[in-house]
């Protein structure tokens, strides 16, 4: 068990980071760019850990810097309860809920840490990050309510023993929108934005302090899409060895992050805050709930496509 | 820090600059928000000042052309060609044709330039980078255009008083045909781009609106003012250089807003394109310099179409090798009183877009400005109005 | 312009030049001046401030379509009061207050009086563009 935890943790920062690295690729190439060596993350992030950390006077040196520890802490014990591609988790157990609440952290951290900076950039940040946090979660939270009811479990063990895109595809569209928002790359960066709020909540931070705020949003983004991917995908049904199932779930993650976190990065200008809670919880909630009310009232309809087998 | 008002908003100082990610150029504001809205706005401009018009009194004649030249890195033609256009006034030095014709090309290819520009920073600044990448890349070939006709990119060198240095060959007006009509269709694309783009719409649709009537009454010029519908340009007008022997329209748009803006500077982008290829095409033989003699004491103030807008030098020569004063209007000191009504009750997201949607450049205007006493809290529409910002 | 300047208000001295007009007026008779180029429809290019060794002289630079014209002040050194004109052109502001800073001219009635250019903490008692 310590050693699945040890590879399960270890496997998580080495794939977050390295999905970072595809991301600013991609991206780059979509902008006429060379971009990045694809380790420029593990870079980047040692050298701000061999960094010194200052604290800024501020209103609540505690909480500025417990916010990025408490953000890769959350991050960490979360990695332990997704199934990583394999048929149980590196604890034995996963709970949905528990990772839905798990995931929420690193955004609270950093509104916590925006908050405590006493900068004003930090604060609008703050603001933002909580509008943001509002408006991505329901249709997820919608998304993953309907699986959990579909499998008649909130284990992910249970859950990931079905690959639910084929029976729910609206509530799948509806949490692989919630993608960028998620990651908070374009048009959904507004926590962040430079040319207007100097990075916001990031503003203050320097050295370790902030190598470990981004590592949490880095680690979230993975295991926002690893839990996409391991709800929606399936974890064991391809039946093969873990570490081929690993690869071809690394593989899926990829490319969900490819394809609708860094294109839509890519061609896309930053959105307002205004505008971001009317984005989604328009389309993506309305699809959300569709799917479970169609699911509710007894509605197969991708029944004969996949009813051959058995689902 | 925060302090709350009796709607139970938090109200904030925000300070943007003097070194800020939006900002090009040191400037300071400091804006007072509400939730994310814009309420009080407050900025300090100089940060760039070097002086420029007192050492243009101490120099000798021979190396103000240099000076004004270093002004500003992006209008670094329209100084010196308003320049030596003043002094050629006083001296009555008649410049050949051929000498004109170079000075306009330079003059429309800094336009194509400071535009393209202006179109990657403005999608810089909503978080477009893609635009920002593409239409900074397109850019490259006018810099390397100026590198081939002038050995420089930035600092040209062109003017001098009685014609221009360089001469253009047939073959660099060969390639320089084949590089606009490259730009020609990447204007369309980025044209295409600005208009088509929902997130860009979203982004720039009446946002940072300035009024016909106010750009008048603020005495904005340039894009800025055109954006607003105001029908002046300054080489239609005053038909200075070449540009008396060529049509010219000016480009306008209604809303004033930062679509509009955007709009007017693409259309004069295009407008530039086909000028500078007419240019090319009926490009006079002759000299390109003359000789001139002594300058006689006298005054000539006139006025040059920049990229960034109406730029004014008022010259006065004495008889000495010294001027007796250099007086130099940045486009951009004329537009920044119409930052206030673009800036308030606007949202914080919009301060960067608003702020590069005038095309400002600090370095050329040097200034610093405060638009309003601390004292005030909030500029209303009607002291605006009544002409006491 | 449609009417002369000469008809409205005493002109000391005037030259013109292609585009350019010159008009030297009384200090007293600015404000008048003001009034019939607003009339005219003239639109504030900018203002110049010159020492010239024994006197200041101001200088209001207006457009007019393509003309530019050119309502010259002269000042006293020892008392350089100008009225000011952001009652009759608001964009003046930014310009007197340049005069104000660069040359040391008191311009009477502004609504803002702090220096333009200068940092605030400068300290010499000359302004820069004098001659001393």
């Amino acid at each position: 068990m310590i050693a699945s935890i040890i590879v399960a943790l270890v496997y998580a920062f080495v794939a977050a980071l390295l999905l970072q690295g595809i991301r600013r690729i991609v991206v780059a190439h979509s902008q006429f760019r060379k971009g990045p060596s694809i380790f420029q993350t593990f870079y980047d992030f040692f050298k701000l850990m061999g960094k010194e950390s200052l604290t800024p006077n501020v209103t609540s040196p505690l909480l500025f810097n417990l916010a990025p520890i408490l953000s890769v802490a959350s991050m960490l014990f979360a990695a332990l309860v997704i199934p990583l591609a394999a048929s149980t988790s590196a604890v034995g157990a996963g709970d949905l809920i528990l990772v839905i609440y798990l995931l929420a952290i690193p955004p609270i951290a950093l509104i916590l840490g925006g908050s405590a900076s006493g900068s004003p950039y930090g604060a609008i940040g703050a603001a933002r990050e909580v509008a943001l946090l509002i408006a991505y979660e329901t249709p997820f939270i919608v998304a993953m309510v309907t699986v959990a009811l579909a499998a008649g479990s909130f284990q992910l063990t249970t859950i990931s023993a079905t690959a639910w895109i084929t029976v729910l595809p609206l509530a799948a569209i509806a949490a692989i929108w919630t993608l960028p928002a998620a990651a908070a790359v374009q048009p959904f960066d507004i926590a962040e934005a430079e040319t207007e709020i100097v990075s916001g909540p990031y503003v203050e931070y320097s050295g370790p302090n902030l190598a470990l705020l981004q590592l949490g949003q880095w680690l979230k983004t993975f295991l926002y899409a690893s839990l996409i991917a391991t709800v929606f995908f399936g974890t064991t049904i391809y039946h093969f060895e873990p570490v081929i199932n690993l690869i071809i779930q690394f593989a899926i993650i990829a490319l969900l992050v490819s394809a609708f976190i860094a294109f839509w990065q890519a061609t896309t200008a930053r959105t307002r805050v205004t505008r971001v809670l009317r984005y989604y919880w328009t389309i993506p909630t309305m699809l959300a709930v569709a799917d479970l009310i169609l699911y509710l009232a007894g509605v197969r309809y991708m029944h004969f496509l996949f009813g051959w087998a058995g689902l | 820090m925060a302090e709350v008002n009796d709607r139970g908003f938090a109200k904030l100082k925000v300070p943007i600059g003097p070194s800020h990610p939006a900002l090009e150029e040191p400037a300071r504001f400091l804006f007072e928000v509400e939730g994310e809205k814009v309420i009080d706005v407050d900025y300090e401009i100089g940060y760039n000042h070097r002086s420029i018009e007192r050492l243009c009194q101490e120099r000798p004649f021979s190396k103000i052309v240099y000076l004004v030249e270093r002004i500003c890195g992006i209008c670094s033609h329209a100084h010196p060609l308003n320049h030596v256009e003043r002094v050629e006034d006083i001296a009555d030095i008649e410049v050949p044709e051929r000498a004109k014709y170079i000075r306009t090309i330079y003059a429309e290819l800094e336009r194509i330039h400071s535009h393209m520009l202006w179109a990657g920073i403005a999608g810089e600044e909503i978080g477009y980078h893609s635009l920002f990448m593409y239409t900074w890349r397109e850019r490259e070939k006018v810099m390397d255009l100026f590198e081939m006709l002038s050995g420089n990119r930035v600092m040209h060198g062109c003017n001098k008083i009685g014609g221009v240095k360089w001469n253009i060959s047939d073959e660099q007006a060969r390639s320089a045909l084949g590089v606009l009509s490259y730009l020609d269709t990447a204007a369309d694309k980025i044209t295409k781009s600005v208009l088509k783009d929902s997130s860009i719409a979203e982004r720039g649709k009446g946002v940072g609106c300035l009024s016909k009537e106010d750009a008048i009454r603020l005495g904005a010029v340039g894009p800025n003012a055109r954006a607003s519908g105001v029908a002046e340009d300054t080489r239609v007008m005053c038909k200075y250089a070449a540009y008396g022997d060529f049509d010219l329209e000016p480009q306008i748009a209604k809303d004033g807003d930062v679509v509009a803006q955007a709009l007017v500077r693409l259309a004069e982008l295009k407008q530039s394109i086909r000028l500078t290829e007419e240019l090319i095409a009926n490009l006079p033989d002759g000299p390109i310099q003359v000789e001139y003699g002594e300058i006689p004491p006298g005054r000539s103030v006139g006025r040059v179409e920049a990229p960034r807008g109406e730029l004014i030098h008022y010259t006065e020569t004495n008889g000495t090798r010294f001027f007796e004063r250099i007086k130099i209007r940045a486009p951009t000191l004329a537009n920044i009183p119409s930052y206030v009504p673009k800036f308030l009750g606007c949202q914080v997201a919009d301060i960067p877009i608003i702020a590069a949607s005038i095309d400002p450049c600090f370095s050329c205007s040097d200034r610093v400005t405060v638009i309003k006493d601390g004292k005030r809290k909030i500029v209303s529409a009607q002291e605006l109005k009544t002409g006491r910002i | 312009m449609k009417r002369s300047l000469e008809d409205a208000v005493k002109v000391i001295e005037s030259s013109h030049k292609g585009l350019n007009s010159y008009y030297r007026v009384a200090l007293d008779d600015l404000d008048a001046t003001l009034a019939f180029l607003k009339q005219e429809g003239a639109r504030l290019g900018t203002i110049t401030g010159k020492d010239a060794r024994d006197h200041l002289e101001v200088l209001y630079h207006f457009a007019l379509s393509a003309e530019l014209h050119t309502v010259i002040v002269d000042l006293p050194y020892d008392t350089p009061n100008v009225p000011t004109i952001t009652n009759h052109f608001v964009a003046a502001l930014l310009y007197e207050r340049e005069l104000i800073g660069l040359l040391g001219i008191n311009v009477i009635g502004i609504p803002d009086s702090r220096p333009l250019e200068l940092p605030p903490k400068y300290s010499d008692p000359t302004p820069p563009l004098r001659r001393v």
